[in-house]
């Protein structure tokens, strides 16, 4: 397992959950997403928005199986806001 | 004796804006539709239906990743919004919900519709206003799945070609959804000459037909559909032969060259006995300004800036509104332009203000209340204001406040008006430092304190769809059924409009109506009679309205207003102004 903590540089709201989430099922691994006192399936844009994330929030983004450091290096990135699209 | 067929392919229904248009039909479901669809749904076994219910997710899910990579191009925005969708379509908290429901024996579509809702509202519990705002989007997934899976899916746009819009009941974000450039023509299953398609319709110039009834059944997605919108009763034709096509088009040509001939373009329309009444527009885009203008009209008496707003994810920018603003200056040139500020609310939600829904729409915080009413809402306000400011420069506007019910909101636009001008001309902007700001007079309120703020606005504008609507307590659908002519014909409406015009004269202030009211032959002339500086209305209105007026002297508006005010009722008012109106025609 391995996890990263991070601040968010977007607000999770519809888009960029849906980059994130959309991102997240091309790997196997689990990945799961920490803000806000709340815990989300990162592969799941529903549960990614229920976070009520904001930017300058805490995360943590947790990844489990095959392709770990990759598949942690692409969602920080997106949910750090530095990978724009 | 020759036996006379029906031809099945005709459907009648009410012109409420005129025009000749063929097109593809884009068919859009509403909410009644899909209530059909999923109560005759029959449900399987629950393996069945979840496998079912995965594949039509599939399916959406792939049509919204086709149609953001369509648009990925030219609208990022849009193609982002799509993946979103196609993202919600196949969630698996979404899916896990769905086996829950079904688990509890709720038939598939509901059980889908019972899910979306669910997962909405952990999304709707978040504590952040725009993100609480998209929870809205879960259950417009849940929508177009469960559509998809009756088979009921709206049709992919197949990306050129005029359409005709066909639905039970169109809203303005259902119109403002289809591309402007191409929506040629709507027809709905109800609606009223009013209802905000309507409105739309006869801004645009394109015809609308409404109450064509239970046919609407028979009319498929992507089928040719001629409209042809006159003044009453009309008609369409499904799959017309080029033989009907062409005879259709030669029969409204002749009615429209009859029209043109009595055409004489010019601002203010004088009466017979030279009272002058000034004509102005009513318009949506600045595209619509020049159609107005060679119509005839001194100019816009109201540019609705809220189709700006609606239909977008996102609100407009300031400079984009003033992009808007300043063609709209330009496009009216030597004339006036009057700009609505953002009328939200009510039938014309616009999500990304923050507003508190309660049970009654039509009650629920509209206009300039719902601006001044937060912090984030009055940003959006001032960015407007400034974007109207930035544009005056380039020509001649106006701002007008929608919703007033007392001064007090005019003051308050006013100080915010106030300190951009202080801005501006630190920074060495150009603006009109006279922008007249004017007050929407369409609450009952505002009538009754007229008074007062004609003492705080620079003019006033009377919205007499909201007006009656208001006065009478009757929604617009239903009004004009309820008297067997507009509603806004009744005395109480018109006690009130003249409460507010006599206000403005002695403030001497002008004061204009915009509503639906205006373009009404029986109707324009109790406003002229009743003392109105100009009358604003449709494009497709300004003909008829100045060739009725002509005809009149101000004496005949008055005895027209007599019988309306102690008229039995509005119907038996209305008969009367028509028998008087053909009288004077035939003079």
């Amino acid at each position: 397992m391995k996890e990263s903590r991070i601040t968010l540089g977007v607000m999770l709201h519809a888009r960029p959950a849906g980059l994130v989430s959309r991102a997240a099922k091309k790997y196997s691994a689990a990945i799961e997403i920490v803000a806000n006192g709340k815990s989300a399936d990162g592969k799941s844009i529903i549960a990614l928005m229920s976070l009520g994330a904001k930017n300058g929030d805490e995360a943590i983004v947790r990844v489990d199986g095959d392709g770990e450091s990759e598949a942690l290096k692409e969602i920080t990135a997106i949910l750090t806001g530095e990978k724009e699209k | 004796m020759s036996k006379r067929r029906r031809n099945k392919r005709k459907i009648n229904g009410e012109g409420v804006a005129e025009g000749f248009a063929m097109g593809r039909v884009r068919l859009v479901r509403s909410d009644a539709d899909i209530e059909a669809a999923a109560s005759s749904y029959v449900t399987g076994t629950m393996d069945e239906e979840m496998e079912r219910v995965w594949a039509a997710a599939e399916t959406l899910a792939k049509k919204l990743d086709d149609a953001a990579e369509k648009r990925a191009d030219d609208d990022g925005d849009e193609a982002a919004i799509l993946c979103a969708e196609s993202e919600m379509v196949t969630d698996s908290s979404l899916h896990d919900a769905i086996a829950d429901e079904l688990a509890r024996g709720k038939s598939t579509p509901y059980a889908i519709r019972n899910a979306a809702r669910r997962e909405a509202e952990k999304i709707a519990a978040v504590d952040d206003a725009y993100i609480k705002e998209r929870s809205n989007d879960v259950i417009a997934v849940g929508r177009l799945l469960i559509k998809e899976l009756c088979g009921i899916a709206d049709a992919q746009d197949d990306g050129d070609g005029p359409l005709i819009l066909v639905a039970s009941d169109a809203t303005a974000d259902t119109i403002a959804a289809l591309p402007e450039k191409r929506l040629c023509g709507i027809m709905l299953g109800d609606g009223s000459a009013t209802c905000h398609a309507a409105i739309l319709a006869r801004a645009r110039g394109i015809p609308a037909l409404v109450g064509i009834g239970s046919i609407i059944r028979k009319i498929e997605d992507g089928m040719t559909m001629m409209v042809e919108g006159t003044d009453g009763e009309s008609f369409a034709m499904m799959e017309p032969t080029d033989e009907e096509i062409a005879a259709a088009r030669e029969s409204y040509n002749e009615a429209q060259s009859d029209e043109a001939a009595s055409d004489e373009s010019f601002g203010d329309v004088l009466m017979r006995d030279d009272y002058p009444v000034l004509i102005r527009g009513n318009v949506t885009s600045a595209s619509e300004i020049a159609k107005v203008i060679t119509h005839g009209a001194d100019g816009v008496g109201l540019f609705r800036s809220e189709f700006l707003f609606l239909g977008r994810e996102t609100l407009p920018t300031e400079d984009e509104q003033y992009d808007a603003y300043r063609k709209a200056a330009e496009a009216a040139g030597s004339h006036p332009c009057v700009i609505r500020l953002l009328d939200a609310g009510g039938d014309k939600p616009v999500p990304q203000l923050t507003s508190a829904r309660g049970a009654n729409p039509m009650l629920d915080m509209r206009g300039i209340r719902l601006l001044l009413s937060c912090d984030e809402n009055r940003a959006v306000l001032r960015a407007q204001l400034k974007a109207i400011l930035r544009a005056s420069a380039h020509g001649h506007l106006a701002v007008l406040i929608p919703m007033v019910t007392d001064a007090g909101d005019v003051m308050a636009v006013r100080e915010i008006i106030d300190a951009i001008e202080d801005e501006l001309r630190k920074d060495g902007v150009p603006f009109d430092e006279a922008l007249p700001v004017g007050a929407m007079i369409e609450t009952p309120a505002a009538a009754v304190l007229a008074e007062s703020i004609a003492s705080a606005a620079d003019f006033f504008s009377i919205g007499t769809n909201d007006l009656t609507q208001y006065t009478l307590s009757i929604d617009r659908m239903s009004a004009d059924k309820t008297y067997g002519a507009p509603a806004y014909l009744h005395p109480a409406v018109l006690g009130l409009i003249q409460m507010a015009i006599d206000s403005a004269e002695d403030a001497d202030i002008p004061v204009t109506v915009c509503g639906e009211m205006a373009g009404d032959i029986v109707a324009a002339p109790l406003l002229a009679a009743m003392g109105v500086t100009a009358l604003s209305m449709d494009a497709s209105n300004i003909v008829k309205i100045q060739n009725v007026l002509e005809k009149m002297t101000l004496i005949d508006a008055q005895e027209l207003l007599d019988v309306a005010q102690s008229a039995k009722s509005p119907s038996s008012y209305a008969e009367y102004a028509l028998e008087k109106i053909k009288s004077l025609e035939n003079e």
